[in-house]
């Protein structure tokens, strides 16, 4: 009845009318879904919304915001959110409420000092997800006994529901995000300084406190990650440091020297050198224990910190990795310090002679690892198994709790310069000067797929468990598939031969550099979420619409439906520089060290949260050097040697009395040089088209080298960054990653780089030339002498130089 | 056959693999055994509503079962894969959207209640804070100071 009596009304209304009634009626027909719904749909309908649309519903109406913003959103929401786009860490979400129940804890002392009268349990919104009690219980405490009356009473002073004070999921959210978004539109802190003089810079490894850098200058140098400051300088090597790794606070690195140091991260202490390696150490790897060691029958758990060494002897050798703070120090000196001590306790009656003479075997020592017949260029690992690539052509795959070899991959037709293990995989990855790349199966011993496609020297790997990539002297990064051998991308754009790179599938990012500066990219389009790759495809979902992804299709049409888009360009940084030596990223900074016309610099970019209002340094201009500004331009500070209870004194003409002093060259290497050479001119024709091109590359070396020491055509800098790249030398560009790899990664794989085989006949123009740099003049001297003092250790022994070495240098 | 009684009385026969797209009748079925005959009263659901509800659930009665939830992935489905016969069938008016969302989440109908909140987020998705008010007629109960400290504090959520 009624509704008949509605329409025959409405029948006979004016338009004016039925607006009106619209208008009235409208609005009624409307519902408040989030304000109205149970909560839980609410979050649900939340959960299809991209971040820009949640902030907005947070300003609708105080009921929206208690949903986006009350307690139930914190885990419906955004600890959804934060696991889901991969940023949830529990050591970090641990902290973070630990961080949170001391506030509170302050602000109920507070309270409780301010009314003086007990507050009960329920008094303080509790953090709604149970952290762990311990640390957070006892700040609790101890913030509880000291009364702060100066603190404000709890309540928010705006009567609107309380703000992100307790929002511990929410603030990570945040934190991670704009750090995320800050990278992909290119807002940074730039901090940059000089060190190394204008020596090589062979590794790089850094955290949040600290920059540690090996040199082919002998020193290790470690940089304050915050501002430059140079915190340390580690000296006892007396050879170019070309390996380097720390862990915690323990410090390991290998040199021409023959030697493995370990070290004191704090105090710079070198407590342990463990000889041995008969020619340069190249490459290592410290291996810790892992909870998914030994996952599956045939692995075995580690049961303490190994320390792998690869080198030019052929040879590796498992060591015990001791702990400089806990464990005595060791040196072959020391021992036999000791040993005679024994003896002439003995010979006075001291000691009892039957008593067993302290042994002068180092006791560190596991296993000495035989089998190649040529250098180990680089190795990987986790648990008991270790992967190492030789120049002999071979991948041998180690069984560490025996100390044998388990299986000896060929088919490689020329070095190995690269390789990479997941132990998730129980796969093995190498890289070869043969321009291709293999997988290997480290359970069975199968040679699984050959990945061709690279056209120069594979000379750079990182595998992680979804994702290989690989870079090489034909100046292209790839991204493969280790599960299918499929080519997912190639990274084109880099000017020259790549000559380092750093990938981390948790922050679905490559950065690259060649000569001319640091490439950023993106690893995969769906690489921000750990969800179905399906649904993340709209491209707003996570790439803000301002960033140079922003209008790109992020995904692709395969023939299994969507797939993602690998390896897209993100931006340029650092340009303008002649060389990279090393660049290395974590989830906030870019952290690289290149060559400039005079000397090498360090570079800090720091993503972490700079909102638009403060952005007016970024993103950044030319780093031009005159111009830098934010960090300490220099670091060559009066400068006092910390203690070395190894590396003192009493150690001869070998050790390196100079703080500055690269050039200050000991006696008994040989050097060149440098003013044989300035009459030669380097021509801007002479190209190389192919690394095979050996001979050529002789002479070109050469030419190179003259060049460098002249200064006539190219700065040093670009002699020895890659090598006169503006002329287009692709082949010594590469042996700029040869120089500026090395072991000194993290993660499990580690990886390496270089050129070409040095032919015999070259070799003996370079000692032929040798002689000791006397001068300190030109800047191009220091590093060409440390060259030839690298290939003076081997040269001792009667073997090669060591190939990429001086392939790279000149 | 299943016999459905809506709250406000009335009576619905369905066949049982249709009713069954309801967890809640499914479950209820397995309880009341094969041979009860009596109607199941949907205390919550009205006739008009019960009555989408059936369209929707005669539809899909041939689907595949919905693929085990994983909570912590919720996230990343997107709600812009609708197909065409559900885009029309839901395109109703808020109140009736209102009830279908509530109607499917007693129900426990995964797949309509994913395709209600979807909508609703559709409606949301891309609007301005002023937009989104219009658009489900909410009043804006923030003071302008409030509002405009919300507004910063949530800035960061806009992608600049």
């Amino acid at each position: 009845m009624k509704n008949y009596v509605l329409s025959q009304l409405l029948k006979r209304c004016p338009l004016p009318t039925l607006q009106f009634v619209s208008g009235i009626v409208l609005p009624v027909l409307k519902r408040d879904f989030i304000g109205l719904l149970p909560v839980e749909l609410a979050y649900q309908i939340l959960g299809y919304l991209d971040l820009r649309t949640i902030g907005r519903c947070l300003c609708v109406s105080r009921s929206w915001k208690r949903v986006v913003d009350g307690e139930g959103a914190e885990l419906s929401i955004w600890k959804k959110r934060l696991v889901a786009e991969s940023f949830a860490d529990d050591a970090e979400i641990a902290q973070a409420f630990a961080r949170q129940q001391a506030i509170e804890a302050k602000a109920a002392a507070a309270a409780a000092a301010a009314s003086m009268s007990p507050l009960g349990p329920g008094a303080f919104p509790m953090a709604v997800d149970p952290a762990p009690a311990g640390p957070a219980a006892a700040a609790r405490r101890s913030h509880a006994s000291r009364p702060l009356p100066e603190l404000p009473a709890l309540a928010a002073p705006s009567g609107y529901p309380r703000s992100s004070g307790g929002s511990v999921y929410k603030s990570l959210y945040k934190r991670h995000h704009l750090i995320r978004r800050n990278w992909l539109l290119g807002r940074y802190k730039h901090v940059s300084f000089q060190g190394h003089g204008t020596n090589v810079v062979t590794c790089l490894q850094f955290d949040t406190e600290r920059i540690v850098s090996g040199s082919d200058d002998q020193t290790i140098h470690i940089y304050n990650t915050a501002n430059g400051r140079l915190l340390q300088r580690l000296q006892g090597h007396e050879g170019g440091v070309w390996a380097l790794q720390y862990w915690k606070h323990i410090l390991v690195s290998g040199s021409t020297d023959r030697s493995v140091r370990v070290w004191d991260i704090d105090s710079a202490r070198c407590t342990h050198i463990f000889d041995g390696h008969t020619s340069t150490v190249r490459c290592l790897l410290i291996i810790t224990p892992q909870k998914n060691d030994a996952f599956e029958p045939g692995l075995e758990p580690l049961r303490a910190p190994l320390l792998v060494t690869g080198s030019r002897d052929a040879t590796l050798r498992v060591w015990r990795l001791p702990d400089p703070r806990s464990d005595e120090p060791w040196t072959h000196a020391l021992a036999l310090e000791r040993l005679r001590t024994h003896q002439l306790n003995v010979e006075a009656g001291l000691v009892d002679p039957k008593t067993p003479p302290p042994s002068v075997e180092n006791p560190y020592l596991m296993h000495i690892l035989q089998g190649h017949t040529a250098s180990v260029r680089a190795v990987a690992g986790q648990g008991n198994v270790v992967v190492s690539g030789s120049y002999d052509c071979t991948v041998r795959v180690w069984n560490l709790s025996k100390g044998v070899c388990e299986f000896v991959f060929e088919g490689h037709r020329e070095k190995v310069y690269s390789v990479g293990y997941s132990h998730e995989l129980r796969r093995a990855v190498s890289g070869s000067l043969d321009t291709t790349i293999r997988v290997w199966c480290t359970r069975t011993g199968i040679p699984l797929f050959t990945l061709e496609g690279h056209t120069s020297l594979v000379g750079l790997l990182e595998l992680s468990p979804r994702i290989l990539v690989s870079a090489a002297a034909d100046a292209t990064l790839r991204i493969w598939s280790p599960v299918t051998g499929q080519c997912l991308a190639t990274l084109t754009g880099h000017p020259n031969a790549i000559t380092c790179f750093h990938h981390d599938p948790r922050y679905n990012r490559i950065v690259s550099g060649a000569d001319g500066g640091i490439k950023i990219w993106e690893l995969s389009s769906f690489g921000y979420t750990n969800g179905p790759t399906g649904g993340s495809t709209g491209p707003n979902c996570v790439i803000p619409a301002s960033s140079p992804l922003g209008g790109q299709l992020s995904y692709a049409q395969g023939p299994n439906g969507i797939e993602p888009v690998y390896g897209r360009f993100i931006r340029d940084v650092v340009p303008h520089v002649t060389g990279v030596w090393r660049v290395r990223m974590d989830e906030s900074r870019l952290v690289c060290a290149v060559q400039r016309e005079d000397g090498t610099w360090f570079e800090v970019l720091d993503f972490s949260d700079i909102g638009p209002e403060d952005d007016a340094s970024a993103p950044s201009t030319t780093p031009d050097s005159d111009t830098m500004g934010g960090g300490p331009r220099s670091r060559r500070p009066s400068y006092q040697p910390p203690h070395h209870p190894f590396g003192g004194a009493g150690e001869g003409p070998e050790s390196d009395s100079s703080a500055a002093g690269q050039h200050h060259l000991p006696h008994g290497h040989h050097h060149h040089h440098n003013s044989h050479h300035h009459q030669h001119h380097h021509s801007s024709t002479q190209l190389y088209s192919s690394v095979q091109h050996q001979q050529q590359h002789h002479q070109q070396h050469h030419h190179h080298h003259h060049q460098a020491h002249g200064h006539h055509f190219f700065s040093h800098a670009n002699a020895l960054g890659g090598a006169g790249s503006s002329a287009g030398a692709p082949s010594l560009s590469a042996a700029a990653a040869a120089l500026a790899s090395s072991s000194s990664s993290s993660s499990a794989s580690a990886s390496a780089s270089s050129l070409l085989v040095p032919p015999a006949t070259w070799m003996a123009p370079l000692q032929h030339h040798a002689s000791v740099v006397g001068g300190t003049s030109a800047s191009a001297s220091s590093v060409v002498a440390n060259a030839s003092q690298l290939e003076s250790h081997p040269a001792h022994h009667g073997q090669t130089i060591p190939g990429a070495f001086v392939d790279a240098q000149f | 056959m299943v016999k459905l009684s809506s709250s406000d009385g009335r009576e619905f026969v369905v066949a049982k693999e249709v009713a069954c797209q309801s967890v809640l009748i499914k479950n209820m079925l397995e309880d009341l055994g094969e041979d009860s005959d009596a109607p199941i009263p949907l205390p919550n659901v009205s006739g008009p509503v019960l009555e989408k509800v059936i369209e929707y659930a005669t539809h899909h009665k041939d689907d595949a079962p919905p693929p085990p939830e994983d909570d912590s992935k919720n996230i990343t489905k997107s709600s812009e894969d609708i197909e065409e016969w559900d885009k029309e069938f839901i395109n109703v008016d808020q109140g009736t959207l209102f009830e279908i969302i509530l109607a499917a989440n007693y129900l426990d109908m995964k797949g309509l209640l994913d395709l209600g909140c979807k909508t609703v987020a559709n409606m949301i998705k891309g609007k301005t804070v002023e937009e989104i008010r219009k658009t489900f007629n909410i009043v804006n109960d923030f003071t302008p100071e409030e509002e405009e400290q919300i507004r910063k504090e949530n800035e960061w959520c806009e992608d600049r």
